[in-house]
């Protein structure tokens, strides 16, 4: 049993249980990946944590923006998707590394716990969820993103999609 | 399910082909140079995210299929045009 970011190494192993799962949910027969990339994946994301505080002080939010924006910049999936599985998503650029990175963002995030500053914890316990729209919005407009650009915007919109349905785990709104 | 755990604790995933090696990236240098800045400002939430077995991360990946439905309708559908 453990958790994403919990170590590199079992962070390694979750990262290819997922993307399996992913080719086992979509029924693909095979996904060719590159295992230095992935390696690379791994390392980068721990390494020199862009929170105050580091990784340990990291909310899940950053934590799993600094993933996708790295996983999405190296490109470890080489296996494109057919288009009677993805339809016109298979037309967009790197829409497989997309496409996965969303999917472990968007799981990881299901259950996810968020101590605030209180020190009070709440539960992320409603999935993340989008319309088709915007899903399709997402991987296009992510398809080129960079940890060094992307890190925090990415975090912002991973919170923001999660708080619409885990209103409780918001801080209090201000009109502006 | 893919996953298989061997007697000697190694994992195989039999529907992933690796190429590359693990060790020895050339990406690697070119990440960390492109690593984010830290924000400034602001106490941040922490957060952790749940426990899982890899067997259950199968469970969770699958225990979804609108996307996959309303893709598939979509392609079949632009198909028939």
């Amino acid at each position: 049993m453990s958790s994403f970011f919990q170590s590199q190494s079992s962070d390694y192993e979750f990262i290819l249980a997922h993307i399996d799962a992913f080719r086992d949910h979509w029924e693909l027969d095979s996904i060719i990946f590159d295992e230095s990339k992935i390696s690379t994946v791994v390392h980068s994301m721990w390494a020199e944590f862009p929170a105050k505080g580091g990784i340990e002080e990291a909310s899940t939010f950053k934590k799993a923006a600094n993933f996708f924006c790295y996983f999405i910049a190296e490109r470890p999936i080489i296996s494109v998707f057919p288009r009677e599985i993805v339809s016109d998503l298979s037309e967009i650029e790197n829409h497989q590394n997309v496409m996965i990175a969303f999917d472990v963002v968007a799981k990881a995030l299901d259950g996810a716990t968020i101590i605030k500053s209180d020190d009070n914890i709440i539960t992320l316990d409603k999935p993340l969820r989008l319309s088709l729209h915007s899903y399709k919005d997402l991987i296009s407009s992510c398809r080129r993103i960079t940890p060094s650009d992307h890190q925090h915007i990415i975090a912002l919109l991973f919170e923001q999609i999660s708080y619409r349905y885990n209103s409780n785990a918001s801080n209090s709104i201000i009109d502006l | 399910m893919a996953l298989i755990r061997h007697a000697d604790g190694s994992l195989e995933f039999t529907g992933l082909i690796r190429v590359g090696s693990s060790i020895g990236s050339d990406s690697h240098t070119t990440s960390i140079n492109h690593k984010p800045a830290t924000k400034p400002h602001a106490k941040n939430d922490r957060g952790d995210f749940p426990e899982r077995t890899l067997e259950e991360v199968y469970t969770c990946v699958n225990n979804n299929s609108d996307l996959k439905e309303a893709l598939s309708k979509e392609a079949l559908s632009k198909e028939a045009l």
